[in-house]
């Protein structure tokens, strides 16, 4: 009964957990720029997410190890410091824009300022990570994270979509001068969807979570089914800025805009379930974020860690936290737009995938590990031809959106 | 008596650590003990080992002497010539070193012999944990100090009765500039 509920937790806060600030973002413009023209990107990298998370829980599972412990372990310092450095990039853009989504959200809910809640965000965030246990932070936002599925309700109550829409799924309406513009949603997506941060969280979970050999179908089924539905949200998301906005002519260059989306099947109520579906992913993802990026530099150099001991027993864990969102907050400060924060991020993080997932490649591959538990040739083979594939569209794409200004 | 028969408990592991490691394979361990976990003896991970000491004996055996944390150790892996910008900045004051005979076994995650508290490594925690973690609320350090403080009195005869014992082993942590010196020109070649 007991493994029954586990599994079913795991399944519950990973649906719940699969949207931040970065998909909201990335399936909000996606939709009303291109229409069901980028589904294939969040499919694409949904397969992506499953796999990389069922091999990471497993190799903890197994290994008794973190990610970023058999990264110094297996390749030393000096290669460690590639991952933890776009790691550190990357992920402090993106807690900057988690935290101005949760700013954001409460702006739709109290009418304040996104500017002047921002501080306010940054200080919710602060007192959970400095106060609330592994299981609270990973799945209390998690379950209020279940709210996106009235994304999935506003799609069925809008009723089928247009032919002329429909069509845009193997057609998409890339005008000429838009491509740099699609491929760099293509990276988005594909970057806020692989995340990395999820492994050195995931990683990390299993050890607080004191899982072991026998807890491989509860990683399995977690990976496989509350990842795939969670994925619900996103293309939800994307379809119902799609039937919506596009539309309108709306391109979804705010997080509040996309909102919109919801308001027209459900009304004012749309409104607030949107707000509160906003608060608590780009809350659960901020604390994930946060976390993630700590527990990788205490394992990395060895420091004492872990969520469920008090912060003076892993003190410099604690330290790194906070200077890590005390960075957050500074960027956050500069006054930039989360959304257009988070797409930025997230194609930084396409970018940096090669850096931050090819170790992984090696370590699911060594027995000395995994025991009889590596990787088979279809993992190793999907993982590199998603990886490249990322890559060869951030690269491309950054530079022409610099170049083009974003058209 | 009880001190002796403890110290002749202490030589057997030590000399069953020599005979484990075969002089063939000791490159080998110094390979795979670099970056590995430091855990005390009461379950706390100290740091990582961030190089090597080893001396080349009269009788042709590389032997491995004292593992050493800190960033200089750690700026020397990355380049040689970031090793004496980083001394020139911190002047030894986060370099340690570890004496190899506190090792309990070669495994994955080095365990040693001593508590945390005996180790200079790990002291920016409670550095950390004593001057600024002290004074914010729900840190927990009121219960941490008398459980982990307090009994320092006891820590402090461990060391003293452990210094008794040889005078390579334990004097734990505090890598005198001499020594760290030395680590970092021999470790330059056997460490990496």
């Amino acid at each position: 009964m007991k493994k029954v509920f586990a599994i079913a937790l795991g399944i519950v806060t990973a649906i719940g957990g699969f949207l931040d600030a970065g998909t909201v973002a990335t399936s909000g413009e996606a939709g009303a720029k291109y229409g069901f023209g980028l589904i294939w990107a969040v499919i694409l990298a949904t397969i992506e997410i499953i796999l990389l998370v069922e091999m990471v829980g497993r190799f903890t599972a197994v290994s008794q190890k973190t990610y970023a412990d058999a990264i110094r372990e297996k390749f030393g310092f000096k290669f460690y410091l590639f991952p933890l450095a776009s790691e550190l990039i990357a992920e402090s853009l993106l807690l900057a824009a988690e935290l101005g989504g949760v700013a954001i959200a409460l702006s739709l809910l109290t009418g304040i300022s996104w500017h002047y809640l921002f501080p306010v965000a940054a200080l919710l965030v602060l007192v959970l990570v400095w106060s609330a246990s592994f299981d609270i932070i990973e799945n209390g936002p998690a379950l209020l994270g279940l709210v996106t599925l009235s994304f999935l309700v506003g799609v069925i109550l809008l009723g089928p979509p247009k032919l002329t829409l429909l069509q845009t799924l193997w057609k998409p309406p890339v005008q000429q001068g838009q491509f740099a513009d699609y491929l760099y949603l293509v990276a988005a997506i594909l970057g806020s969807t692989i995340s990395p941060y999820l492994l050195y969280f995931y990683s990390s979970g299993a050890i607080e979570e004191h899982w072991s050999g026998k807890s491989l179908l509860l990683n399995r089924v977690t990976a496989i089914v509350g990842m795939g539905f969670g994925s619900i949200g996103s293309l939800a998301l994307l379809i119902l800025s799609a039937i919506v906005l596009r539309p309108l002519n709306m391109q979804a260059g705010t997080l509040g805009e996309i909102g919109l989306a919801l308001a027209k099947p459900l009304g004012i109520v749309g409104s607030y379930l949107f707000a509160v579906a906003l608060f608590a992913t780009c809350l659960g993802a901020a604390l994930e974020v946060t976390l993630a990026v700590s527990y990788n530099v205490a394992q990395g150099f060895g420091w004492e860690w872990g969520q469920n001991q008090n912060p003076v027993q892993t003190a410099r864990y604690y330290t790194f936290m906070i200077v890590f969102l005390l960075i957050a907050v500074i960027i956050g400060l500069t006054g930039t737009d989360p959304l257009q924060l988070a797409l930025f991020a997230s194609t930084v993080i396409a970018l940096f995938l090669p850096i931050s997932l090819s170790p992984f490649l090696f370590i699911m591959n060594d027995p000395a590990y995994l025991k009889d538990k590596t990787n088979g040739w279809f993992d190793n083979t999907a993982i590199i031809l998603i990886l490249l594939i990322a890559f060869a569209v951030a690269i491309v794409s950054i530079p022409l959106e610099i170049i083009t200004g974003g058209g | 008596m009880k001190e002796q028969q403890q110290e002749q408990v202490r030589e057997q592991e030590r000399e069953e650590i020599r005979e484990e490691i075969a002089p063939r394979e000791q490159i080998l361990v110094m390979r795979n003990i670099m970056d590995n976990q430091l855990e005390s003896s009461d379950d706390i991970e100290i740091g990582r080992v961030a190089d090597i000491e080893a001396e080349l004996r009269p009788d042709g055996r590389l032997v491995l002497t004292r593992l050493l944390t800190g960033p200089e150790a750690l700026a020397g892996r990355i380049s040689s010539r970031l090793r004496p910008i980083v001394h020139f900045l911190l002047r030894n004051h986060f370099e340690h070193s570890i004496p190899i005979d506190e090792i309990n076994g070669f495994h994955p995650t080095l365990r040693l012999r001593g508590r945390a508290i005996d180790y200079a490594t790990g002291e920016s925690e409670r550095w950390l944990a004593n001057h600024i973690f002290r004074w914010l609320p729900g840190s927990g350090w009121k219960e941490w100090h008398e459980q982990f403080e307090q009994p320092a009195t006891g820590a402090a005869e461990t060391e003293t009765a452990a210094e008794t014992r040889t005078e390579e082993t334990r004097a734990p942590g505090h890598a005198t500039p001499g020594n760290a010196a030395a680590a970092s020109h021999q470790s330059q070649h056997h460490s990496h």
